[in-house]
Order: C-alpha cells, then structure tokens, then sequence
C-alpha cells in the first residue's frame, strides 16, 4: 500500500491551470524526485501535499488518513524550502528544537533530540550560532535537522540545493540522500536538476505542463524515455533527421548511409523524421560488428572533467559524443576526420517535441 | 565534516572578490572624493544642530545679562513646568503607541493581507502625503470636523442625535489632541514599518505552520521578535515627532494644554512670559529627554536584535 497517494489532485490559479488529473503513489521509505522545468507544476504538487495549497479537485492521502481540510501544522509533515527559511533571531539550537516546543516536549527531551539532530548533521560547534553566521549549506543542513527533528511522517523537499554552490549541493545531496535512507523516511524531492534528481532517487517523476510525464527508475527513465520529451528534457541528445529506408527493419537513411534502428519504424519508406542518439552511445572508430557508422569531421572538442564532449559534423549535421577522459588518449585534433560507430539499440526514431543540448548549442552558435 | 570543507571552499572565493584594495592610489582618490560629498551635510549640521544645541546649552546657564546662574535649569522643576514635561511625554507616548498599532494594522493589511496592488501604492501615496500635514492646516480640518460646530459633530448630533461634547468629547483637551496628532503619527508608521514587514518572508511562517506551529505562535516566536528593532526605531521615531510638535498644538489649543514647546514659544516669543534663558532651559530639558530616550531604544535594540548582522 503507498504510503503518499495522490488520485487526480488538480490546481488552478485563476484561468491557469497548473497541476492536471495528476496521480502518483509513493511507497513507505522510498525518495522520489519531481523534475521538470520552471512552471511544470511539481512545487505546486509538493505544496498541495504540504498543505499550502489547496487541491481544486482530487484527494492527497499521507499513510491512508485523507488530507482533504487538514491544516499545514496538522500534517506532520516535515519541509525544507528552497531558501532555507531558518528563523532569524534563533540559533541553530532553537531552531532545531522550535517544532518540538511548539509540540510541548520538556526542556531535557528537546535538548537531548536537538543534540541528536546536531550530530546527524555533523554541526555541533554551531549550535549558538545565528543562520547569517552560517554559509548555504550549512543553513540547509540545519534546515533539514529542523524538519527531522519533529519526527514527520515523510519529508518535503523544495529545491532545496539550488541556491547553492555546484560543489557543495553535490556533497549536500549525498547527505540528504545518506540521511534519508539512515532514517528510512519517506521523501518527496523537487529539482529542475536532472542530475541531482537522477543520483539521489529510487524513482523520478519527469513533470511537464501539470503532468508526470513519466515515472521510474533513473535506469528506466534515462535508458527507457517512455516520451520523446523526457528522452530530450533528461541528459543530452542527439537529435538527427533521416529519412525511412525499410520500416520493417528499422533501417534509415542518415547523409547517404544507411543505418539501423532499435526496432521497426511506425512511418512510411521515404518519410522524414527524427532520430535519437545519446552521446554516450557513440565511440570513435569501427567499433564491433553490426554496428551503425557514421563519418564526419571534428568541429569542435570540449573537455567538461571526467568527460570529453567531441562535436562532429556529418552531412550537414551536428552530433555529440561523449567519451571519458583518458590522459593517456587524448582526443583527435579538430578539423580531422573520423568514424563514429554505435549500436543499433542506441538510435531511436521518432520526434522529439522540445529542443535537445545540441540543437539549443547550435542555435546559440548560429544566432 | 562538511562545514570544515564547506568553508575551505568558500575561502578564496571571498578573497579573489574584487574591490577597491586599501592602500591602492585610485582607491584612496575615490574615497577622499565620496567624503567630499558628505560635506554639504556636514555643514548643514553645524549650522542648524551643533551651533543651535550649543547656543541653547550656553543660553540655558545665563541671566537676562549673560552672567552664568542656575536659576534656569531650577526653574524647570517648578510645579507647572515639571507638569508641562509630563504631558508632553503623555501625548507622545500616547500617540506614539496609538498610531503605531493602527499604522501596524494598516501597514500589515496592505503589505502581507493580500489586499490589491493598487490599493497598496495608494496607501504608500497617501501616507507619504499625510505623514507630512501637520500644524495649522491640520487643526483647522480637525476644528472643521470634529469641532463644536464641525461637520461630523453636526452630523451625529442631526443624523443620530448624538452629541459628541455631552458625552465628554472635547477636541481641545489632551485627547482631541492626541487624536490629532495621530492623523500624522498613523500615516509615519505605515511608512517607517512597512519595509519591515515587506522583509518578512512568506516561507517562515510555512516553515512554523509545517512545524505545528500556530498563526500566534508564529507571530509570539518568529514574526515580532523579528519585527521588534524596527517597531522600537518606529515608536522612538514616533515619539519625537509628537515630542518636537508645536504649530498643531498651538494652533489646536491656542495653549490650554501645557505642552514644554507652547512654553518655549510663550518664554521666547516675548508676550508676558518673556524669559528666553528659561526657553533654553526648556529646550535643554527635552534635549536630555530626547537623548535618554534614544539611549533607551539602543540598548533595547541592542537586546532586541542580537541576531541582526
């Protein structure tokens, strides 16, 4: 039985409809993440389960009791908020300890849990200070000791790390991810970070217009996209036009070669449309037997870290690969040619409905 | 763990911040040249604060004859001018807390009731314009309204047969003045808090609600104590506003009530009264009244806010 239901929860403002028909179950201990973009309703959603917003239609239901006329302070339910939203005139200690207080426990229990929450999040020597004393994360830290410190049913997570530093919201999220499973305690987290919500996740819930677009594993969703808009919104892709050479074989024709798809194509011989490849599918050279090739030219090498990002133009088109860096190969020089080959699984057809990384960089280049 | 690295990163992004550096030629240009831009002001004060003060403090231990005497400062605790003090405080404190709630209420309803935006850019309006209509305009419209033949009073006495001055009513009397005063002190405080409460962010009071905390609990834990240092810096600001008062009163109550400025005015003007080292005097007294009372909200501010940057 899911621990959070919600059955067809709706919300509007105004004429606006932000949330549509949407439902979702979430199992008791399990750590969900909504993604999607600005305004595609998952802060609405979590605030609906918080009690900050009122559903217009559909029920919430938090360990079977119905949500429906239950007060924010009522529900048990512990929140972080994006900008930390720690009292001010309190130190970390008292905010810690606020919801206990307001709960009515005893100065010696609330000291002993607020001395619990300090080590759970490794800030002990701050507990006298005030939140401007504190950087970002360890705001955020406290935060999340405030909302556990209650003991609520489940915790709410509203972009909690997107107000801070890339090398520190890496680290946070670990810990929260570390101290929800030590806590074993439901979480719903919100981002518009495909990354974060992909490593910390049991499942995640691509939300576009109102909507869950798709929800599973990371593994299934990056791996399986049920949509063309969750193939393109999550990682990068490749977005190619050919044209159907044998629809039965799944076979294309991509700048004069032909190549083969992961299965049979739903359009006709000779019909335009669009392909998906992921960056990280295609390798330089041959590759083994069976495999798709393609040849182009090197425009332009990218090195993001851990990984390098080789652009290479083939008939007229841009494609993305993604190799890991090795010092010990470095990448061939711009401008040389090359051969690219990947598996015929990897390339899928069908159109994309919203621009991938490639497309958006190369219209960035163009304008 | 985390807070040791989380600080070791943050380290040199602070230090490579750019910034005028000390020392530097252009930097000290710079600053030399922002100073000069404070002179004006400097001035300013010199003239009409430090010269004025320090004339009053000469003038408060001088005879008629400019011989030294403290004959001035004696005088001030005579019955009738220790009396003229306590009700000046009186009407200040009274007006100040008077127009502070209601200005707080207002100030509250337009900035976080949720009440349309242009109503709230009228009230900013209209509380800029009001806050600044006092003295003998200002007790010409009162005696026009609230007078005995005042156009509310005739009204309630025609419209509902109530008459306002029977059931003790009476706009010359310390309370017809403080109502007064409170047509400038309402709109002050609206304009003074409503920054404040501007600042108040929305996610704290979800945070104590999603803690189990009630709408009073929040305002009793998070909302007032936060507020507190901008009510104390509105309410001292209020109170010298109605303490410096003198037109309003004067033209209100041609001086039935012993306000410490109608007295001033009486001792330096020169009708029968005339003893301007007296007025010094006077004035010293509400210098050291005014000074005491900004060392008070120091101190409370300073117990109030101490988790301000």
């Amino acid at each position: 039985m899911a621990f959070i239901e919600l059955r067809d929860i709706e919300k509007s403002f105004g004429k606006n409809q932000v949330v549509k028909r949407l439902s979702l179950d979430v199992g008791k201990g399990e750590f969900v993440s909504f993604l999607g973009g600005s305004g595609c309703g998952k802060t609405t959603t979590l605030r609906m389960i918080a009690g900050f917003e009122t559903p217009s239609a559909g029920s919430v239901k938090v360990d079977g009791r119905d949500m429906s006329g239950i007060a924010p302070n009522k529900r048990n339910l512990g929140m972080v908020f994006q900008n930390y939203a720690l009292f001010p005139n309190m130190t970390v200690r008292r905010n810690i300890g606020f919801g206990l207080r307001i709960a009515g426990a005893k100065g010696a229990e609330v000291e002993s849990r607020v001395d619990e929450m300090l080590g759970l999040i490794h800030m002990e020597e701050f507990a006298h200070r005030y939140p401007h004393q504190l950087s970002g994360g360890q705001q955020q830290r406290v935060a999340l000791a405030r909302a556990i410190a209650v003991r609520p049913s489940a915790l709410l997570l509203d972009e909690p790390l997107s107000a801070l530093d890339a090398k520190i919201r890496v680290k946070l999220r670990d810990d929260i991810r570390a101290i929800q499973q030590r806590l074993g305690i439901t979480t719903i987290y919100v981002t518009h970070d495909q990354e974060e919500a992909l490593s910390i996740s049991d499942r995640v819930a691509v939300m576009r217009e109102g909507r869950i677009e798709q929800i599973g594993s990371p593994f299934e969703v990056y791996n399986r996209p049920a949509t063309p808009y969750v193939a393109s919104f999550i990682g990068t892709l490749n977005l190619l036009s050919g044209a159907v050479a044998d629809p039965s074989k799944g076979t294309l024709l991509v700048a004069g070669r032909e190549l083969r798809s992961s299965g049979p194509i739903e359009a006709p011989a000779g019909a335009e449309v669009k392909l998906s490849l992921r960056p990280e599918s295609l390798s330089i050279g041959a590759g083994q037997a069976g495999h798709n090739r393609i040849e182009g030219r090197i425009e332009s090498v990218k090195f993001l870290g851990s990984v390098v990002r080789v652009v290479v133009e083939t008939g007229g088109q841009r494609v993305f690969m993604d190799t890991f860096n090795d010092p010990s190969a470095p990448p061939p020089p711009v401008g040389s040619s090359v051969e690219l080959s990947f598996p015929p699984e990897a390339l899928k057809a069908g159109a994309a409905e919203a621009a991938s990384e490639p497309e958006r960089a190369a219209a960035a280049e163009e304008g | 763990m985390t807070a040791l690295a989380e600080r070791e990163a943050a380290g040199p992004a602070r230090e490579s911040e750019p910034g005028p550096r000390a020392g530097h030629p252009r930097a000290d240009v710079k600053r030399s040249l922002s100073w000069l831009g404070l002179v004006p002001f400097f001035l300013f004060a010199f003239a009409f604060m430090l010269l004025p003060a320090s004339s009053i403090l000469v003038g408060s231990f001088q005879d008629a004859e400019g011989a030294f005497t403290l004959a001035n400062l004696a005088n001030l605790f005579r019955p009738s001018i220790l009396n003229s003090y306590i009700v000046t405080i009186k009407v200040s404190a009274t007006t100040a807390l008077l127009g502070g709630l209601l200005g707080f209420l207002i100030a509250y309803a337009i900035t976080l009731g949720g009440l349309p935006k242009p109503l709230k850019s009228f009230m900013s309006t209209f509380s800029g314009v009001a806050s600044n209509f006092a003295g003998v305009p200002l007790a010409f419209a009162f005696i026009a309204t609230l007078g005995r033949m005042g156009v509310l009073t005739v009204f309630l006495r025609t419209a509902f047969g109530i008459e306002l001055y029977d059931a003790g009513f009476n706009l010359y009397s310390f309370w017809g003045l403080s109502l007064t005063y409170t047509y400038f002190q309402i709109p002050l405080m609206i304009l003074i808090i409503e920054p404040a409460l501007e600042g108040m962010k929305r996610e704290w009071r979800e945070a104590a609600e999603n803690l189990g905390a009630t709408s009073l609990q929040y305002w009793l834990k998070v909302g007032l104590p936060v507020l507190m240092p901008a009510f104390l810096a509105a309410f001292i600001l209020l109170f010298g506003n109605a303490f410096g008062a003198y037109a309003t009163a004067y033209a209100l109550t041609g001086g039935l009530i012993n306000l410490v400025t109608i007295l001033i005015g009486a001792q330096v003007k020169g009708n029968v009264l005339h003893d301007p080292n007296l007025g010094y005097a006077l004035a010293l007294g509400m210098i050291i009244i005014m000074t005491a009372c900004i060392l008070a909200y120091s101190w409370l501010q300073k117990l109030s806010s101490r988790w301000v940057k």
